[in-house]
């Protein structure tokens, strides 16, 4: 039984992989401080829902990525998944400054941006990340490949003179 | 893991993603708003079952845009009868220990709308009257959930709306026991609403208004003495507004009928408690009146002296 106190413990051990997450989702700080709050909420509301303290993580990224998804569908301030670009004016800019990894992810198109995140931020196995994102193995793996292969073109000349 | 991974593992690492203080501030103002789970003995011996109050911000903001409040109640008989006391020899109808739990909660929210109900059972005891309230408070707490349910399929997402439904153990004594019931509804307009379910546990019977009394002019004896409240409280504060003797809103406003609120506060006096608007504008919140036990001693059955 997880009481309150472990409840908060788990959730400050998580709070960089949620906010990695949202951010990736919601690409603003506030709208991910919503986010997360809002799935705090709902995390201690179904705390009982929770099988193992074990699964913690993944089940609380889980509702991380929903309610960043309901939020987005909400606010329709971010053009549905799958058609978000990136702008050329941004990466011309970015890659001319030799952009921050962040930077870099931050301008991949979704789902990539979040199965990036969570493969390389936050060390989670495929399986895990098809949990999260209510996908098959076999879509994170195709979308792992082609995040790579964007962001390895973006990060081309930082790699390259590694 | 081959070059490319590593270079980015290696330059997250480096990175160190730092969180905005915006991000820590609202994870710890949630964390630190959450309700506790309640799973104890109340002070009125009553237990509470795994119960979320939830006290967060975002639930007081839907509250304060909320609108209707129910509250469901057993109410408490004051130790202040000598007769009540002579009674108590007897074996209770009701057991002493009459626990409370949840049993049910219906839990929406999108940000537009949000319900939060809390469903409660009476438990240990298997009579008429813990069975009533119990069907009551089931029916009622789903039909409020049905209703919302209902409003949100029709609005879409137009507008916004909310009920919260929460309870309380007011009392629970030898003699009498009070549960209340909190409900917040919000629609276009607000609204507020609260009932009180009142047990007498030696009868072991559900006690309305009019069963405290010998005579049937009590409602008169209870009106009169509320209106001359209501009087000398807007005699004493012009922001105070009943609607008695008012020409604009006509008849007088203070109807006591079988589904009266009312309950027995902590000096054992009768409260008699109105919903939101029933008796006044919306600014005069849900108005109470307690009844001195002077002015009604003569009309109230023996037993709840």
């Amino acid at each position: 039984m997880i009481d309150k106190d472990k409840f908060c413990e788990l959730i400050r051990a998580n709070e960089k992989a949620m906010y990695s997450l949202a951010y990736s989702l919601v690409k603003n700080d506030n709208d991910a401080a919503d986010v997360i709050g809002e799935t705090i909420l709902r995390a201690y509301k179904n705390i009982g829902t929770l099988k193992s303290e074990d699964a913690f993580k993944t089940w609380l990224l889980k509702i991380v990525y929903n309610t960043a998804v309901e939020f987005i569908r909400k606010e329709s301030k971010v053009i549905p998944m799958e058609e978000v670009e990136v702008t050329s004016t941004k990466t011309e800019h970015s890659i001319e400054t030799k952009l921050a990894l962040k930077e870099a992810v931050e301008s991949l198109k979704q789902p990539y941006r979040t199965v990036i995140t969570l493969f390389y931020y936050e060390d989670l196995p495929i399986n895990e990340i098809s949990k999260i994102t209510n996908t098959t193995t076999i879509s994170v793996k195709q979308q792992l490949s082609r995040a790579r292969k964007q962001l390895r073109e973006i990060l081309r000349e930082d790699f390259n003179n590694e | 893991m081959n070059e490319f991974d590593r270079y980015i593992k290696d330059a997250i690492l480096e990175a160190q993603c730092q969180i905005p203080d915006c991000v820590k501030d609202k994870i710890e103002a949630t964390l630190s708003a959450l309700p506790k789970f309640e799973n104890k003995l109340d002070d009125m011996g009553t237990e509470k079952g795994t119960v979320l109050k939830f006290k967060s911000k975002s639930l007081q903001k839907f509250a304060s845009i909320a609108a209707c409040f129910l509250f469901i109640s057993l109410a408490v008989l004051p130790n202040c009868s000598t007769a009540y006391a002579q009674a108590l020899e007897n074996v209770p109808v009701i057991g002493k220990i009459v626990k409370v739990v949840t049993i049910r909660n219906y839990f929406y929210s999108d940000g537009n709308h949000d319900m939060n109900i809390a469903v409660p059972k009476i438990e240990n005891n298997k009579g008429p009257a813990t069975a009533y309230i119990n069907k009551n408070v089931d029916e009622l707490t789903k039909i409020l959930a049905d209703k919302f349910n209902k409003d949100m399929e029709e609005n879409g997402k137009k507008g916004h709306s909310g009920i919260f439904v929460d309870y309380d153990v007011v009392t629970n004594n030898d003699k009498w026991f009070t549960l209340r019931m909190n409900v917040q509804e919000s629609a276009a307009s607000t609204n507020t609403y609260y009932k009180y379910y009142h047990i007498d546990k030696l009868s072991g019977q559900i006690v309305t208004l009019k069963d405290l009394f010998k005579t049937k002019d009590f409602a008169e004896v209870l009106k009169d003495e509320i209106r001359r409240q209501m009087k000398a409280e807007m005699a004493k504060d012009s922001t105070k507004e009943y609607w008695i003797d008012n020409a604009e809103v006509g008849k007088d406003f203070i109807q006591l009928d079988d589904e009266q609120n009312f309950y027995w506060n902590d000096n054992g006096d009768l409260v008699i408690a109105f919903d939101k608007y029933e008796v006044g504008p919306g600014s005069m919140g849900t108005p109470a009146f307690t009844i001195n036990k002077d002015i009604i001693e003569d009309i109230l059955k023996d037993e709840y002296k």
